[in-house]
């Protein structure tokens, strides 16, 4: 079934992810040759189709950022294959990468600090149109940058302006519309709403979902908010220390949610109606997260599992529950 | 119609704008504004000397007027050759002045592409720190006696030796900024946009480093200058008839009882330019920086 | 007849913030509201609207140079905080009145251990205690929030412990002098969700057990939704919704509720887009007059530009200040 898992029955994909895996050195001897490692992601696969948005979830730790970083060659994966379109990316010299660096772009968690404080919002946006030779003269540049602020809801006069005159939602746009000005196929949203007030959230959301429509975009949307994944994911993967534990649309997910830890995490998040709240069960899980330098052998969730038993110090195999949902517990195996 | 406007003004001039932004922010600073204006008198002063001694008077020497006190002849005095110590510390602002920002200059330069290759790659950074940790291990007034003896006092030879002596010190500080800035998300950000190394260093990295870089740039100037009158007043500086403030202070001592005024009014223009500089430097950091307006 | 009486009343409170000599801020204006004993109050608003600043001014946390209280009154017991001295204060802070925040780590001494400074918690208040009581009772404090091994939490220092279990402490901390009121300012906006339910958990328990009233301060609509028994929507210094939980969320009056509970994805929600406040949060210095909400409403009328609102009572305990709030009563809130 791992196999199975692994080698992704979706034909049609666009991206596709094949047992990513990234270690970091943790600690290291004299001469800098690391002794231990942090897990940061093992064995991560999926697929994700074209014009489709992949919800990313996990606490803290669990790896959901560095899939995105590996993705966008920020982290380059210690093993596992990323395949674009059919062709192998893993390992492109710095040349042969060019044409994916223009097709794949990321919006940045923090509005705040992924702008650099001393450029205008004209040039921040037009940094890539720069960099990739787009424009032919200075009035196409602003033409372009124009264009891209209002498809971002922004005023073009705003163009002068510097990142620290916005409010939190402003500067999360020109994050939008700077990833946008390469015209990417592939979005990586990395928790691109979480630092944003509420009301503001919901805006960039529709943006995001405007954009995708219009301009029939591929996301990867990393977040811990699973009711803002539940709402914009086609697909989900629940990631926990590193490993995929629950992957599938996200209606069967939802639905079925088959995974202790899936149940646990969604039966975390704070309902707000009343219906919501009468509904629900909690449950509660003990403990932390354990650390990923020396993940629990096994079942990684296991030390936190209210079903765990002895089977649970082996690692567990890939079970499908229902067609195109898979599981990795041994409560289903 | 406004928006036509801006954008425009986005397609023309960014620069100037940009220019004026900072010049704004500056003019707001009082303290700044003295330190630029004093410093602003010292550098005319030392452009326009020609037209307010003549150059002569700098080694001329008249030996029934020697160890004068001001007059009106000789605003400052004279030393102990009959020299007039006005023409002489006007023209040694040249010299000093002109070592003290030459040297920083040459530093700040060297400095700041060392510590940026330092933030590109890991493996540079590795053997650069060495070198530099081997540097620092050697007493730097030593070093510089050492460079100075083996190359002759000249003006130029002591900028080279100052310049040699503190980069290693440039580039620790400059490391430590830059490796921070190269951590922030906006520099990942413009990587993942496709931005090229080299400009990435140039638009992001160094210009947001600066920033602390430049205060103590000005600052280094002032004690580029110290040490330069400090190894002159010691006698390996710059040779004997040049005007050096520092080797003006080391002849005054001998004299310091009866004429004071010889150590005074070099002492002075060191202190003055020092002050000035630093306080540029201070107006500067504010004003570079867009949020500190707010 | 004890019960009767709020254990805090904040009474017309405003909070000035000068800029320099000509301009102030206004940062918080004429809140007013209730809180009685063994009750939690919810304070939820986005960045800006004063919530922060409410609960500071209540033990005189703001800094003091540019502080400004205008008008107010914040009653504890029948004793004015607002206008006693810092001398006078000491006793209640930390003993009567405890406060946990959103970064546990910036409240700790990393220099001591975590017994170290619990133990001094409870020195500073009751200098008499004997070393060996204050050691027990810190050893049950956190006992109480469920730490597990606590002999040895007590003995390690606040950077070996995770984010979970620092924020556990902190209530350890805040709770060992057996406060009457807790503020907790965003208590668990930096923590994972599955442990987040686990400190609100043992927030509720720890209610239960001891009788203390809380103010919790979230923007999280959900968190609050679980925790409180009452709700205080503030908006651009002001408050403009004030109900019970349930009440709140089934039946919103205000246009900004109404858009708050909105904007939040909900799992039973279907529609394609989410449905949004246009615009943005205003800042202290651009605050429209009139209502604060006025430019981002759909409900705004010429009134609405001129003064702010009364409170009208729209249901028993349930206040709204918005001169359309019947309108906006026909068409919004879904949950209904």
């Amino acid at each position: 079934m791992t196999e199975q898992f692994r080698a992704n029955t979706n034909e049609n994909y666009f991206l596709k992810a094949e047992g990513l895996t990234m270690h970091f050195p943790a600690a290291s001897d004299a001469f800098g040759r690391p002794t231990s490692w942090i897990h940061g992601a093992d064995d991560v696969s999926f697929a994700v189709p074209k014009g489709k948005t992949l919800g990313v979830v996990g606490e803290s730790g669990c790896g959901k950022s560095t899939v995105g970083k590996m993705l966008l060659n920020i982290y380059r994966p210690t093993g596992g294959r990323i395949f674009y379109e059919g062709r192998d990316i893993t390992d492109l010299s710095p040349k042969e990468r060019r044409p994916y660096v223009k097709k794949m772009q990321l919006v940045w968690q923090d509005p705040y600090s992924s702008l650099d404080p001393r450029l205008r919002a004209g040039d921040i946006i037009a940094e890539p149109i720069d960099n990739f030779r787009l424009a032919k003269n200075r009035a196409e540049r602003a033409e372009k940058v124009e264009r891209l602020m209002k498809m971002c809801g922004l005023y073009p006069e705003m163009a002068l302006h510097y990142p620290h005159q916005f409010s939190g939602g402003q500067r999360q746009r020109i994050c939008i519309a700077r990833a946008l000005a390469t015209d990417p196929e592939f979005v990586v949203c990395d928790e691109a709403v979480s630092a944003l007030d509420v009301s503001i959230q919901a805006q960039i959301i529709n943006l995001l979902k405007d954009l995708q429509d219009e301009l029939r975009l591929t996301y990867l949307f990393i977040s811990h908010d699973l009711n803002i994944v539940h709402f914009i994911s086609d697909e989900i993967i629940v990631m926990y220390l590193g490993q995929i534990v629950e992957r599938g649309t996200m209606e069967t997910v939802y639905r079925n949610r088959a995974h202790p830890y899936t149940r646990a995490l969604f039966s975390a998040t704070p309902a707000f109606t009343a219906a919501e709240k009468k509904n629900k069960q909690r449950i509660l899980l003990e403990g932390d997260v354990p650390s990923p330098v020396d993940p629990p052998k096994g079942c990684r969730f296991r030390s936190r599992c209210p079903y765990a038993d002895k089977r649970c110090g082996e690692e567990p195999q890939w079970s499908e529950v229902e067609e195109n949902h898979f599981v990795k517990c041994h409560l289903f195996s | 119609m406004r928006a036509e406007k801006t954008i425009k003004r986005l397609a023309g001039s960014r620069r100037s704008s940009l220019f004026t932004d900072v010049c704004k922010r500056y003019v707001r600073n009082p303290a700044a504004v003295i330190g630029g204006v004093i410093l602003l008198i010292i550098l005319l002063a030392c452009l326009l000397a020609n037209f307010i001694v003549p150059e002569e008077m700098v080694t001329a020497y008249d030996t029934q007027a020697k160890l004068q006190a001001p007059s009106a002849a000789h605003p400052f005095g004279t030393d102990n050759l009959g020299r007039d110590l006005f023409a002489r510390v006007l023209y040694g602002a040249r010299i000093s002045v002109g070592i003290g920002v030459g040297a920083t200059a040459l530093s700040l330069v060297i400095g700041a592409a060392i510590a940026s290759v330092c933030a590109m790659s890991k493996k540079a950074d590795f053997v650069i720190m060495r070198v530099v940790d081997v540097i620092t291990c050697v007493p730097t007034i030593l070093l510089a006696l050492v460079l100075l003896t083996v190359l002759g006092g000249s003006v130029f030879n002591m900028v080279l030796t100052l310049t040699i002596v503190s980069v290693p010190g440039f580039v620790l500080r400059i490391r430590a900024v830059v490796l921070g800035v190269v951590e922030q998300d906006y520099v990942k950000a413009a990587r993942v946009s496709g931005t090229k190394s080299l400009k990435l260093v140039l638009k992001h990295i160094l210009p947001n480093a600066l920033d602390p870089i430049i205060v103590d740039a000005t600052m280094t100037i002032s004690s580029m200058m110290l040490s330069a009158a400090g190894l002159s007043f010691i006698g390996v500086g710059v040779a004997p008839p040049n005007p050096e403030w520092g080797a003006m202070l080391n002849y005054a001592q001998q004299y310091f009882r009866t004429a004071p005024y010889m150590a005074i009014f070099p002492g002075l223009a060191i202190a003055l330019t020092a002050l000035s500089i630093n306080l540029v430097g201070d107006g500067l950091r504010d004003a570079l920086d867009p949020q500190a307006g707010k | 007849m004890e019960e009767k009486n709020p254990l805090l009343q904040v009474v017309d409170l405003s909070v000035d913030f000068r800029l320099n000599r000509k301009t102030a801020l206004h940062a918080v204006r004429n809140v007013s509201f209730d809180l009685y004993r063994g009750e939690t109050l919810g304070i939820v608003g986005e960045s800006g609207c004063g919530k922060s600043v409410t609960c500071m001014s209540i033990l005189q946390l703001n800094p003091a140079s540019r502080t400004r209280y205008p008008s107010g009154q914040i009653l504890f017991e029948g004793r004015d905080l607002l206008h006693m001295k810092q001398k006078q204060l000491r006793p209640i802070r930390g003993n009567e009145i405890a406060m946990v925040f959103q970064e546990p780590m910036t409240a700790m001494n990393p220099l001591f251990t975590i017994g170290d400074q619990l133990m001094e918690a409870l020195r500073v208040h009751n200098p008499r205690m004997e070393k060996a009581e204050a050691y027990e009772r810190s050893l049950e404090a956190v006992r109480s929030v469920k730490i597990p091994n606590p002999e040895r939490i007590l003995k390690s220092y606040p950077f070996t412990l995770s984010g979970g279990m620092r924020q556990r402490v902190m209530i350890a901390m805040a709770m060992i002098t057996r406060p009457k009121l807790l503020i907790c300012d965003e208590p668990t906006t930096a923590l994972d969700v599955t442990i987040q339910a686990q400190v609100l958990d043992l927030m509720n328990e720890l209610k239960q057990t001891h009788g203390t009233s809380i103010i919790f301060i979230t923007h999280d609509l959900g968190v609050i939704s679980e925790m409180a028994d009452r709700v205080l929507i503030m908006y651009g210094g002001r408050v403009c919704e004030e109900a019970d939980v349930d009440e709140l969320f089934t039946a919103p009056r205000h246009p900004y509720t109404q858009g708050l509970i909105d904007s939040h994805p909900s799992p039973d929600y279907e529609g394609e887009r989410l449905k949004v406040i246009p615009g943005s949060v205003p800042t202290l210095r651009d605050m429209p007059a009139g209502c604060p909400f006025n430019n981002r409403c759909a409900y705004a009328t010429d009134a609405c530009r001129d003064v702010f609102p009364d409170f009208e009572e729209a249901a028993p305990s349930h206040v709204v200040a918005c001169h359309n709030w019947r309108a906006a009563k026909t068409e919004g809130g879904k949950a209904e």
